[in-house]
């Protein structure tokens, strides 16, 4: 249920703050991408509400669950995709 | 034109007919392509002046095609129900010498060097290309909004969003300029706009349609597939886009078939799967979604379908944030050189969401893919013993344009968010999902029932659909907008 959490938080008007903003730009400077403060703040609004999918995804128990799936693009059924 | 009627004197159900009527008459020289591709263009200059459906309508290529097409079926060669068929592309589909903005302001000078193989399998079936429809700014989003082309308004109540992101495919037939059209669909969006709409939409087994020439956005989950105004008008349009095209290295290699075949079969020994997990949560479902969609279960109960609870699907909403992280990841990806370069032309909504993607670590990102793999056998299995899940397609009734769209300084709207929860499970197992109107909420907006069954049995989706519209006829009514 995570992922609904996190989206309906993001439904409320977020505050941010500013290490938020901050550690949004960086992530985004290391891609070569320059941020104004304003696209930066805009940007850290939604950031709480999508790192905690990432953070849900993280509690799910991949064990038993074969390496190559994460770099298949058809996740789903590969041998039916001429794999 | 001889004894063929003139659709000018026709009856304006035209408009609103469905492929799977048109062909035939079409065939037998009865109806015009030319006259047909005249009452499309009509009709969108009467009405998209409101709706915003359209980015770009090719009137003249568009009258080109449709006499070639009516000499061609004259002649005697007839291709297929598309041909001669009006029809319209999202704009992120590539059409050679056309642009392709992908209803932004970054690609607002895209001259495409290639085209699409959809939008090339179209042409090649017959249909006539009337235009680009718009869409979500990069196909990022839920609701329709768009700040930037300006938001595609609803032919059912014009004050209220569309769904997205294939909102101008959805508008547009709806609102009868159109017999079908091409979406694409990430986390629901072929199948949200054709819930709001009150149309038909199929996202396909993830696979199934090459996603060659067509903008990526999480090209893992991106689907690409019809919506058209009745079911069987998307077995038709997937018979002529369907398979793979030698390119696209994610498409199935299966053999295509014919998916028309059994849509009429109807709904005897069908067992079809009710969740009583996540989709009928009341704290998430309104009570007049949940309302329609049982009236729908029970009247297809009465007419032939075994319904099964399914209590075997208590972990499906980990769906939802395998879904997100995947999008964001992916989606940072496709568009880091663009944001490093025109940061300043996305909109402030599609922007902000997506920056949070580069914050997802490589770690992150290969845990959502294998946890995906989990998911999806795991749904398979939970499911095995039915044909079809039957659920909402949406949770919640339509939001209005005002109330999906940020204030100004901010990035965050006040509804609109849940729109895709029920959608985007199925672009994580990449399962053929259809929704299907299945009746009106107290604001008269359509509601859609979402049909979904085991990769690769589309064919058996669109019979259950087929089957539903057939008892219920709710894909009969028509939006207010240029009815008369």
């Amino acid at each position: 249920m995570n992922g609904i959490i996190a989206i309906k938080d993001s439904q409320s008007m977020p505050s941010v703050e500013t290490s938020q903003i901050s550690q949004l730009s960086e992530a985004a400077a290391d891609h070569g991408i320059a941020l104004t403060a304003e696209q930066a703040r805009m940007g850290a609004e939604w950031r709480d509400a999508m790192l905690n999918s990432a953070n849900a995804v993280r509690q799910i128990d991949v064990d038993g669950t074969e390496p190559a799936a994460a770099f298949a693009p058809v996740t789903l059924a590969p041998r039916d995709h001429g794999g | 034109m001889g004894a063929k009627l003139q659709v000018s004197q026709m009856h304006c159900d035209l408009a609103w007919a469905s492929i799977d009527e048109l062909a035939p008459r079409i065939a037998d020289g009865d109806l015009s392509p030319i006259e047909l591709t005249e009452l499309m263009l009509k009709r969108i200059r009467s009405v998209d002046g409101t709706l915003r459906a359209y980015a770009e309508v090719w009137a003249d290529d568009a009258r080109i095609a449709a006499q070639e097409a009516e000499a061609e079926i004259e002649s005697g060669k007839h291709r297929g129900p598309l041909h001669g068929v009006p029809i319209a592309l999202k704009d992120l589909v590539n059409v050679a010498g056309r642009r392709t903005a992908g209803g932004s302001k970054v690609l607002e000078n895209n001259i495409a060097t290639d085209t699409a193989t959809v939008a090339r399998r179209l042409m090649a079936a017959g249909a006539i290309v009337l235009g680009k429809t718009n869409l979500v700014e990069f196909a990022f989003g839920p609701t329709g909004v768009n700040t930037h082309t300006g938001t595609v308004a609803n032919p059912w109540d014009t004050e209220r969003v569309t769904g997205g992101s294939s909102s101008g495919s959805g508008a547009s037939v709806a609102a009868g300029c159109a017999f079908g059209a091409i979406g694409s669909d990430t986390g629901g969006s072929i199948r949200m706009p054709a819930s709001i709409c009150g149309i038909a939409g199929l996202k396909p087994t993830y696979g199934t349609v090459p996603r060659t020439g067509v903008l990526d956005l999480s090209w893992s989950q991106d689907h690409v597939g019809p919506m058209t105004r009745r079911t069987v008008d998307c077995a038709h349009f997937l018979n002529a886009i369907a398979g793979p095209d030698g390119t696209d290295f994610t498409a199935s290699q299966r053999p295509t078939i014919d998916y028309t075949d059994g849509i009429r079969d109807g709904l005897d020994g069908l067992k079809l799967g009710v969740p009583e997990h996540y989709f009928f949560d009341s704290d998430i479902v309104a009570p007049e979604v949940a309302q329609a969609v049982n009236d729908a279960v029970e009247l297809m109960a009465n007419n032939g379908a075994e319904i099964v609870p399914v209590t075997t699907l208590g972990f499906v909403a980990d769906g939802r944030p395998i879904n997100v992280v995947i999008s964001l990841a992916e989606a940072a990806a496709v568009h880091r050189d663009m944001l490093a370069n025109h940061a300043e032309d996305y909109t402030d909504m599609v922007r902000s969401r997506m920056l949070p993607g580069f914050e997802i670590s490589a770690v992150d990102y290969i845990h959502a893919q294998r946890a995906r793999r989990k998911f999806a056998h795991a749904v398979a299995a939970a499911t095995a013993d039915v044909d079809a899940l039957i659920t909402p397609t949406i949770p919640v009734p339509t939001p209005t344009i005002a109330e999906c769209t940020p204030d100004s300084g901010s990035s965050v709207a006040g509804q609109g968010a849940e729109l895709p929860l029920f959608t985007s499970i199925f672009d994580v197992t990449g399962q053929p999902s259809l929704s299907v109107n299945c009746g009106f909420d107290g604001n008269g907006m359509p509601i859609g029932l979402m049909i979904t069954t085991a990769a690769f049995e589309d064919a058996l989706a669109m019979r259950i659909g087929h089957a539903y519209e057939e008892l219920a006829g709710w894909h009969l009514h028509r939006p207010p907008i240029g009815a008369h």
